[in-house]
Formats: C-alpha cells, structure tokens, sequence
C-alpha cells in the first residue's frame, strides 16, 4: 500500500513541470478533487476557494502531502525531529497556497511540536494531516 | 525599455520548496503567456545562472527575479538583491518570505534601501496583481 503511493508519487514528480506547462490536468482527477472539496465540510468548508490556474496544480499536491504522512511516519519511528520540522514547516507556507488552511495550520503545529521534540503531539499532529487529506479528498478514514 | 506583445519575459524563481516554484511558475505563465521561467534552489545556482547570461552579452538577463530570503546554502535571497543592484541594475528584484515586516527591514538594515517584497503566505490573486504590476512597469528597483 505505502509503496504504491509512493510510485505513484514518483511517477508524477517526473512529469510534474510538463504537467504544470502543458496544462494537462489529469481530468478525472481535476474533477474528483474539486468535487470534493466543494462537497466537503470540514476542515476543508465549501466556501474554500482554489484558483482555477492553479487548480490543475491540486492533484500532484495532494499525492505528495499523502507521501508526506508516509515519509512523516518514517521519521517519528526514528525520532527524526528536525526532519518532521523541515516538512512541518514547508506544509506551513504552501498548504494556503491551495487554500487549504487546515494543512497550514497543522503543519505550524507539526512545525512547534517537532522543534520540541514533543513525541505525542508530533504524532497527534501527524495523525490529523492523514485526515485532512483523507477529508479533502472525500475519502473514508481508515488510519492503521 | 518596452517589451513587444510576441517578446518572451524572462523570470528567474529562487526558492527550494517545490511547491512554491509551482505555483509562482504557474501564475506567472497564466499572466503572460509569454513569460519564460528559470529556477534556482539557492543563490549561488542563481548567481551560476546570471553569469551564464552575462558570458554571453545578456546586459538584462531576466525581467524579474523572485527570491525566497532564506534559501539551501548560507546566502539568503536579500544577498541576491544587494549583488544584482551592483552588478545587474537593471533586473529587478522580488523578495518574498514569511517574515514579520519588522524582521525583514532589520534584515535589510534600517534606513536602507530594501528590495520590494511579497509576503508569503498569499493569495494567488493578490500574487497576480503584484507580479502583473512588477512586470508591466518593467523595472521594481
């Protein structure tokens, strides 16, 4: 399961700049994430605008914020805390990029936590992220 | 100087978060469409980039460079600005950052000049109208 989304991850990382330029949207995605978000409630309400030149831009996001929870796991296993920081701090400046303030708001948390090297709130925070995204993308929740 | 309609911009983004690069480089490219886009992770592959040009008598390398402050490396993006404003006064020069107002002017020195800034996080719309503002006029320093 984890490596799947990770190639995936990878796969589109190659392609990303053509992606980017060609405006090929990967429609079926385009259009499965903006029906959700638009459908869902919290953390990520209906009022949340994207700006559609940027909209083609959310799928690929998305995959790598999943990739992100996945690397996120990895390092709390290792008590990597400057790494989480690094990651807490970057979810911080692009996650209202898309308007998705939630994962700004949780990276800033991730961002504090992991500068405190504070185990249960980095872990709690890593938690909330896998569901803002499960949420953002109309997915039932199913942590392991 | 008065760029034709069919003139290609040239914009240089310095900046390491992936994500960031994307979306400048995409409201840039959907504001003009004939905006060319160069990226650099740090100041010295900006610098690399710059001497590139020069080498091969661009006096105006780029039309805008865009330069997050604290980048991969030990110089930040304000370094980036001082060097252009002595050896590439004519390009000017965007610094964009999460810094409070009040660190980035201590950052430039006060009572100095400082580079036009573009506070992150923002709003794609009010980025547009920056950028669209900074290109139009041609020249922000």
């Amino acid at each position: 399961m984890e490596k799947a989304a990770l190639n995936l991850q990878l796969s589109l990382g190659r392609h990303e700049r053509g992606l980017a330029r060609s405006d090929h949207p990967v429609r079926s995605w385009m259009c499965y994430s903006l029906k959700n978000i638009t459908m869902t409630e919290t953390p990520c309400p209906p009022e949340v605008f994207i700006d559609p030149d940027i909209l083609v831009l959310l799928p690929a996001y998305l995959l790598r914020r999943d990739a992100d929870v996945l690397l996120l796991r990895k390092h709390i296993e290792v008590q990597d805390f400057e790494s989480i920081r690094v990651i807490g701090h970057k979810l911080r400046g692009n996650g209202s990029l898309f308007g998705l303030d939630s994962i700004s708001k949780t990276g800033e948390e991730l961002e504090s936590a992991a500068g405190d090297k504070d185990i249960f709130k980095v872990r709690k925070y890593i938690q909330e992220l896998f569901e803002h995204l499960e949420k953002i993308k109309g997915r039932p929740q199913e942590d392991k | 100087m008065t760029n034709t309609p069919t003139q290609h911009r040239k914009v240089l983004i310095v900046e390491d978060d992936l994500e960031m690069c994307m979306v400048l480089d995409r409201v840039l490219t959907t504001t003009d469409q004939h905006v060319m886009v160069d990226w650099a992770t740090s100041v010295d592959e900006a610098i690399s980039r710059l001497q590139e040009k020069a080498a091969q008598s661009i006096t105006r390398p780029y039309d805008l460079i865009l330069a997050d402050i604290f980048l991969e490396g030990q110089s930040t993006g304000i370094d980036l600005w001082k060097l252009c404003q002595e050896e590439f006064p004519d390009v000017p020069v965007v610094v964009t950052s999460s810094l409070p107002l009040e660190k980035f002017f201590a950052l430039v020195g006060r009572g100095n000049i400082a580079p036009p800034f573009l506070a992150k996080p923002f709003q794609v719309g009010g980025c547009r109208q920056f950028l669209e503002g900074i290109l139009s006029y041609g020249k922000a320093s």
